[in-house]
């Protein structure tokens, strides 16, 4: 059953005062004690009735901040309505930042109790790091600040030197480098932190970009010099991991630099220290090569111990699903191995497919076996042993907590010649039935993994199928059978427990998407991002829906992996289900911002594709 | 607007002493949360103990706390500055403060008193003409959960006073329709 979503978090139910009620809401939680006494000082409490229109777009700009206590504010542009403001969650914020007028209209759905908190407090509170995330605009931005849980502490291999942490050369910029060249020299090098050239040098972090520009309201062309921290505390090379690690747990500092001979050689970050942690994923990965049959049933822990590490030491939940699927690849390769120990030498040449989220490396922990063989052309003997390859590695994978396929995509029900396979293609391409499509949509996503078989001929079907406008039509229909769960007014749907399903109503809707975008594009690659990407480059995307769509992707998997995390550790099943009532105002807010996305994305897709004229 | 609630010892006005004070400045419509005040009141008699369960102050809560002589004039004073005085169930609080008011020789300022429970009465002897009447509870956590606000900390002065404040709005909203 699905039901309309009234359950705000449960502090909203709880018996607080307007202090104690705001206290609990990010961005007021991380407050310094003067900061939020300031903004309690000049805090006001209004009730709106029903119906009155709050703020009016491009009018006057909002003199407060809104925290909506009771009631529900929606947000809408022209009559269409873009997002439900609920208990706990506040409007009006960048206009009364910047003093500009609304985008959007606001009303009140029903009767408002409103905390508000006027403009000059607002612009004060807007100095403090805790609002600073908040202002960084658009949704992106904010998806982006929503950070996960940080209560792993990482256990380094001690005795190393420092320098063997690194594995990359100093990225350092002239020191009249502005703040622009710096944020472009990080993305393009992907790093966290620039160093200026300067004597001494000075060190410029993601943490100064925002707590001394973005949220001083400054722009691309500050001179980097003017955010820098100088001098930048370093140590020598030969120091090691562990005194490293302790310093700079110290010092909280993200980021220490390394010497050699006095010269400035490298930075450290708290993520490299992470990689090298004794249960890192470079160590499981070692042991899992070499794991003997009957250890199988430990694999479940270890893959549970690993990803909370990873996601505390600052990994992106992309990165971990990728770590992911690195290690079962080893796992997979490991339980053939073991496979032909037992049953002797395979016949003929072979490739072991992966199939779904492992395939397109986006694996959380919550995953089962789909997989698929494609081998030279065998007799009857040769059948029968990929046959028993097949039976004793999905029984492998199974004792180390990889369940069975329910729906049988399995090598045991899924093996054939490179020629079957090509027959198999081109009948689904051809033929875009319900039962087509929903093959398409498992087998498109493969990756080999084992064996030395060549199966790229398999992508040229695809590439030559691309143009076919029927096929691209079907597969964009089909992208629109899960839907993200809204509701009226843009509100979340729960379900009669409370949560959300962040994989059926979330992730597949834009693996779906993705995929089909990817096709159009006459892409082969895997990942979802990348798909995206070759979308936005092709122009199946724009710009802007192609950063939304990551951002929603990315923030959508964080939550999973948090939430199994969760789960695991509570001894409880681990789902795909979000609990909506343990979610924070901001995370609900986010969640909801994904969503419109999504559809927002999913329906021009479908709409440019010619999806919504087909019947299925 | 001020909105005023006291905890007092007892329910009887002629018997109850105040243990505490809790204010809330109404301006244009906006609670002003920040120029709340909140004052503890030492009684003057032994009979403190018995209200525990209403008022939830216990005897060392207030042992330190100022005598009601102390803090009284500089209320009166600000009683007498505002437009209106609001108080749920004014019959209680009005009448313990006009009464110590007397007992130390204080002139009651007499400023127009608002009760949130005449504006309830009101509001269910307009929805019974319509036909559709309701139970409409008269005390303050039940008139605010009947009127769609949220829980709040009760037995708390300035909890109470900012509370009896929202309610009032609400209440004032819907008299206005």
């Amino acid at each position: 059953m699905i039901i309309e979503s009234s359950v705000g978090s449960q502090h909203t139910q709880e018996a607080l005062g307007p202090e104690a009620f705001l206290r609990t809401l990010p961005p007021f939680d991380e407050l310094a004690e003067g900061d939020f006494a300031a903004a309690m000082a000049a805090l006001e409490v209004v009730y709106v009735p029903e119906g009155t229109r709050v703020l009016r777009r491009g009018g006057e700009p909002s003199s407060h901040l809104n925290v909506v206590r009771k009631g529900t504010a929606l947000l809408s542009r022209d009559g269409v309505a873009a997002l439900s403001v609920e208990p706990g969650e506040w409007f009006g914020l960048p206009s009364v930042l910047e003093d500009r007028p609304p985008e959007f209209d606001v009303d009140a759905v029903d009767d408002l109790l409103i905390y508000r908190i006027p403009g000059e407090v607002v612009h004060e509170l807007a100095r403090t790091p805790a609002f600073a995330e908040q202002v960084t605009r658009g949704l992106a931005g904010r998806l982006r600040a929503t950070s996960g849980e940080a209560d792993a502490q990482p256990t380094v291999v001690p005795m190393a030197p420092v320098l063997t942490l690194v594995s990359r050369d100093l990225v350092a910029l002239p020191p009249e480098a502005d703040v622009g060249e710096i944020a472009r020299a990080m993305r393009e090098e992907g790093v966290s932190s620039v160093v200026l050239r300067t004597e001494p040098p000075a060190i410029v972090t993601t943490r100064d970009l925002r707590n001394r520009v973005l949220a001083e309201g400054r722009g691309p062309d500050t001179p980097g010099l003017s955010v820098s921290s100088s001098p930048i505390l370093a140590i020598d090379a030969g120091t090691s991991v562990a005194e490293a690690r302790r310093m700079m747990l110290e010092r909280s500092l993200h980021h220490l630099g390394v010497e050699r001979g006095g010269e400035l050689v490298a930075v450290v970050t708290t993520g490299d220290l992470l990689r090298h942690d004794a249960s890192s994923p470079l160590h499981v990965q070692r042991e899992l090569a070499t794991i003997p049959r009957a250890a199988f049933a430990q694999v479940p822990e270890r893959f549970r111990a690993i990803v909370p590490r990873l996601l505390a030491g600052g990994l992106s939940p992309l990165e971990v699903t990728r770590t992911i699927a690195l290690l079962t690849d080893v796992l997979v390769q490991r339980a053939i191995t073991l496979a032909t120990e037992t049953i002797g030498p395979a016949p003929v040449r072979f490739a072991w497919l992966t199939l779904g989220s492992d395939a397109r490396r986006e694996q959380t922990l919550l995953t089962d076996q789909d997989h698929a063989l494609v081998h030279e052309e065998v007799d009857e003997d040769g059948a029968e042993w990929f046959h028993a390859l097949a039976t004793d590695v999905t029984e492998l994978l199974e004792t180390a907590g990889l369940p069975r396929c329910p729906g049988g995509v399995m090598a045991v029900n899924w093996a054939g010649s490179i020629e079957t396979w090509r027959r198999r293609f081109e009948r689904w391409f051809a033929q875009p039935d319900v039962n087509a499509l929903y093959e398409t949509s498992i087998f498109l996503d493969n990756r080999v993994v084992a064996g030395t078989l060549e199966v790229a001929e398999l992508d040229e079907i695809v590439r030559a199928f691309r143009g076919d406008g029927v096929l691209l039509a079907r597969m964009a229909a089909a992208a629109g059978t899960s839907r993200p769960p809204l509701g009226l007014l843009n509100r979340l749907r729960s379900t009669a427990d409370g949560t959300v399903d962040l994989k059926e109503g979330g992730v597949n809707p834009i693996v779906a998407i993705a995929r089909v975008l990817g096709f159009e594009a006459g892409s082969t690659t895997r990942s979802t991002i990348e798909r995206i990407e070759v979308a936005a480059e092709h122009g199946g995307l724009t710009r802007d829906g192609a950063e939304e769509l990551t951002e929603a992707f990315t923030f959508l998997q964080r939550i999973r992996l948090e939430e199994q995390v969760r789960a695991s550790r509570s001894g409880r099943p681990m789902t795909n289900r979000a609990p909506l009532a343990e979610m924070t105002p901001t995370r609900r807010r986010h969640l909801k911002e994904a969503f419109v996305a999504i559809e927002r994305l999913q329906n021009a897709t479908i709409h440019r594709l010619g999806g919504d004229e087909v019947s299925r | 607007m001020l909105a005023l609630d006291l905890e007092t010892t007892g329910f009887d006005p002629r018997a109850a002493e105040v243990l505490a004070i809790g204010t809330v400045p109404i301006i244009d419509g906006a609670i002003r949360v920040g120029a709340a005040t909140s004052t503890l009141v030492r009684p003057e008699g032994r009979s403190a103990v018995e209200g525990i369960v209403a008022h939830h102050l216990r005897p060392s809560d207030v042992a330190d706390a100022p005598r009601l002589v102390e803090v009284l004039p500089d209320l009166l004073d600000v009683i007498e500055e505002v437009d209106a005085l609001l108080v749920h169930n004014a019959g209680l609080d009005v009448n313990v403060l006009r009464r110590a008011c007397a007992s130390l020789e204080l002139r009651w300022p007499r400023p127009p008193v608002i009760d949130t429970i005449d504006l309830i009465n009101r509001i269910r002897k307009r929805e019974r003409a319509t036909g559709h009447g309701r139970r409409l509870p008269r005390n303050l956590s039940g008139a605010r959960q009947a009127f769609g606000l949220p829980p709040h900390q009760a037995h708390d002065a300035v909890s109470d006073a900012i509370a009896t404040a929202e309610l009032y709005l609400a209440l004032q909203s819907r008299l206005t329709r």
